[in-house]
């Protein structure tokens, strides 16, 4: 009796140990997201006077070119730090699991602190780094004698998307890392054992047994990934402002410049509820299609 | 014993959530409970003067100088201020306003104050000025940001000019010209040979977007279009479009400056001040700022930079419809009053705004720093001021306004425009298409009138 008791609380302590928590998350962000979807039918430029004009901004985002092309470019990097975190978190973890590798504890430390650091902070240090005068880059190259390819980099409006990538990469490898490693240590060791027995090498143990045995992992890690850069603003706020000219523009900064900038509120709480839909459609089509997939090899 | 453990815990997680809300309230609490104790009364107030920037900002010293003297003469009412950087400060007025919670007075930009009106943010100020003795010795022109349908809702807090031409004379003469040419074919030249010699013929840093049209295009743009082709701009009334030839044939301008590598090479990526520090240091010939560029040059050249500088505006263009001796200014910020305020603490307000940015002000920017100021002031002997600032009085002396872009157009407007320049000096678009996608905005704004 009382053993049950333990194991299985009432329904009422749930909802009692849950409420602080719903009313904190209701609060934070439920009743914020509502507040949009009612503004987002408004025009309305900040104050007491709105207008109402029904769908009017909703229809609005269908045709606007800028928010078109801020919606492809936060496709482009969520796919390049797809390849670029977790692919790359993949190789580490799967490293640092192995014999080979000397010093563990100070590799994963190194691997995870840029983690713990702000975004501004990663921000300013990747502009310095990208500093047409005194940055790393550029001063590499030339040290390398390769000072043809020197140049003002963020300025560059073809690179400019690629080279902001390269810092929320860096920063969020280690933070997979971490996920994978753990998910990686719960695999029996004894099936690797038996791998090394047939003659598995390093590449066909993480192909066949590894993999396979984490992809539920993978698939939340690239839910993750997918959410973090449909509402990534701060690093390329600090780094480019969204420039030159909209070459670096995401769908956050454009609803943050619609709404302060502008003075189009109503299009900019539009805006946002457009960016949650969005988001919500490319996490519900990318699981669908990997769990299919990997349904499917079983 | 289990039973009582768990209700225990219940209660602790109960409490502990309610602590946190009771921390919220607390603390607000205090912050409004400090000002209002009965002898006191509060005003509170928002603005971008940083006070650790004082000895660099004549605008900000200024502020600072009132405020004290109001404090000791109103030892009983209590100043919150709020101050933070300009752009951050845009921002976070902007979320207030969202929201209708201004502070009693704050800094408004000329392009905000059709939006703060219509929403009944801000309060006019004619009562406060007809009433006021000095009212005359304000320049023309200088509330004309701040009009809306015939009346003044802030006073202003600067005579700004934002296109001057500060240029390193002995730089200049090294390839042969004795001042800052007054022809383009000149510049052209002479940005070939400072890049030839290793030197930027131009510091810019257009990171943040306003500086090259600001400081640049609006004395260019009026240049090529005239001052009645802004107005009309301004006011929306469609006679004047930015798909004009006229406007055009300014972009076009730029995108060659920018072609010519008239500019550092990453002008796009620094912002203003980096951008300065290529001219304080002498490694770059020129650089095209405002007024306030004097402060920050005197606090930050080489002593042999500041020494050689001297001031120009942009020269003529041929078959340009604007006038040759005029250059953007007027007045961006001004000093407003919340609509909110009623009864005692409305005329306490008004009396301290009158107090802050009346004559008093001007004289002090006059007197202190030798900048022309909101009024007229009359300086008798300008010998004690930097070689600098007294060449600007005198060039300031021959030289009209003409509407600085940023301040009298509507917001969505110029940040279409900003980021097209950034393409457009990136040659990545051309001006035409850049002027059809401002007037797309413009058409988009005038529709809304």
């Amino acid at each position: 009796m009382q053993n049950n008791s333990m194991t299985k609380p009432k329904s009422m302590t749930f909802v009692l140990y849950l409420l602080p928590s719903i009313l904190l998350y209701t609060f934070i962000v439920f009743v914020p997201i509502v507040l949009a979807g009612y503004y987002g039918f408004f025009d309305w430029s900040g104050g007491v006077s709105k207008t109402f004009i029904g769908f009017q901004n909703y229809l609005g985002l269908f045709s606007d070119d800028e928010f078109k092309k801020s919606f492809v470019n936060n496709i482009y990097l969520t796919f390049l730090c797809i390849v670029g975190q977790i692919g790359l978190a993949f190789v580490f973890a799967a490293m640092l699991n192995s014999k080979l590798i000397k010093f563990k504890p100070f590799h994963r430390t190194m691997t995870y602190f840029p983690s713990i650091l702000s975004a501004v902070v990663i921000g300013f240090i990747w502009n310095m780094i990208y500093d047409y005068n005194y940055g790393f880059l550029n001063t590499m190259l030339t040290k390398l004698g390769m000072s043809q390819y020197v140049q003002p980099w963020l300025n560059n409006e073809k690179m400019a998307l690629t080279l902001v990538s390269i810092p929320l990469i860096w920063q969020f490898v280690g933070y997979y890392m971490i996920i994978l490693m753990s998910s990686m240590a719960a695999i029996d060791p004894q099936i690797f054992e038996m791998a090394e027995i047939d003659g598995a090498t390093g590449w066909k143990k993480a192909r066949y047994i590894t993999l396979p045995m984490i992809k539920n992992t993978l698939i939340v890690c690239v839910t993750l990934c997918i959410a973090g850069n449909m509402k990534v603003f701060d690093h390329i706020y600090v780094m480019t402002g969204g420039g030159p000219g909209d070459a670096t523009n995401v769908m956050a900064m454009y609803a943050y410049k619609t709404s302060f900038v502008s003075y189009k509120m109503g299009y900019g709480s539009a805006m946002s509820i457009g960016i949650l839909i969005l988001s919500l459609i490319v996490i519900g089509s990318t699981r669908y299609v990997l769990t299919r997939l990997s349904r499917e090899k079983e | 014993m289990k039973k009582t453990q768990k209700a225990i815990s219940l209660l602790l997680s109960v409490l502990m959530a309610g602590s946190l809300g009771a921390c919220g309230t607390g603390s607000q609490g205090s912050t409004s409970g400090s000002g209002t104790s009965e002898a006191k009364q509060e005003i509170t107030i928002s603005h971008y003067y940083i006070e650790e920037q004082r000895n660099q900002d004549a605008d900000g010293d200024s502020f600072y100088a009132m405020l004290e003297k109001y404090q000791k003469a109103h030892p009983n009412v209590k100043i919150t201020q709020t101050a933070m950087d300009q752009s951050d400060y845009a921002t976070k007025i902007q979320a207030q306003a969202a929201v209708g919670e201004m502070p009693d007075v704050f800094l408004v930009k000329g392009s905000w104050f059709n939006n703060f009106v219509s929403n009944k943010l801000i309060a006019p100020l004619n009562e406060i000025l007809d009433s006021y003795d000095k009212k005359d010795t304000y320049r023309d022109g200088i509330f004309d940001a701040a009009t809306v349908d015939g009346k003044i809702y802030g006073l202003s807090t600067q005579f700004s000019v934002t296109s001057l031409v500060f240029y390193n004379a002995k730089m200049w003469k090294d390839i042969g010209y004795d001042k800052f040419p007054d022809n383009w074919n000149d510049i052209y030249a002479a940005i070939k040979k400072f890049n030839a010699k290793g030197i930027t013929p131009i510091a810019l840093g257009n990171k943040d977007k306003w500086p090259a049209e600001s400081c640049i295009l609006s004395a260019l743009g009026d240049r090529y279009t005239g001052t009645d082709w802004t107005k009309s701009i301004i006011k929306k009334d469609g006679t004047a479009k930015f798909t004009d030839t006229s406007f055009v044939n300014a972009l076009d301008q730029l995108q060659k400056l920018s072609k010519a590598k008239a500019f550092n090479a990453d002008f796009n990526s620094i912002q203003n001040n980096p951008a300065d520090e290529y001219y304080c240091s002498g490694k770059a010939a020129t650089t095209i700022e405002g007024f306030w560029e004097i402060a920050y040059l005197t606090e930050n050249a080489t002593p042999d930079v500041l020494k050689n500088t001297k001031i120009a505006i942009l020269p003529p263009v041929d078959g340009g419809k604007g006038s040759a001796d005029s250059t953007s200014g007027g007045c961006g910020w001004f000093m407003g009053m919340s609509n909110a305020l009623t009864g005692e603490k409305k005329k306490l307000v008004q009396d301290f705004l009158l107090s802050m940015y009346g004559y008093d002000y001007s004289e002090y920017v006059a007197t202190e720093h030798g900048l022309p100021a909101p009024c007229n002031v009359k300086l008798d002997d300008v010998s004690k001021f930097p070689q600098l600032t007294q060449d600007y009085l005198k060039l300031m002396e021959t030289t009209k306004l003409t509407p600085i872009y940023d301040i009298q157009m509507e917001g969505s407007v110029i940040e279409t425009m900003n980021s097209g320049i950034q393409q457009l000096m990136n040659g990545s678009k051309d001006a035409k298409t850049v002027a059809a996608a401002i007037q797309t905005e413009q058409d988009k704004v005038a529709k809304k009138k």
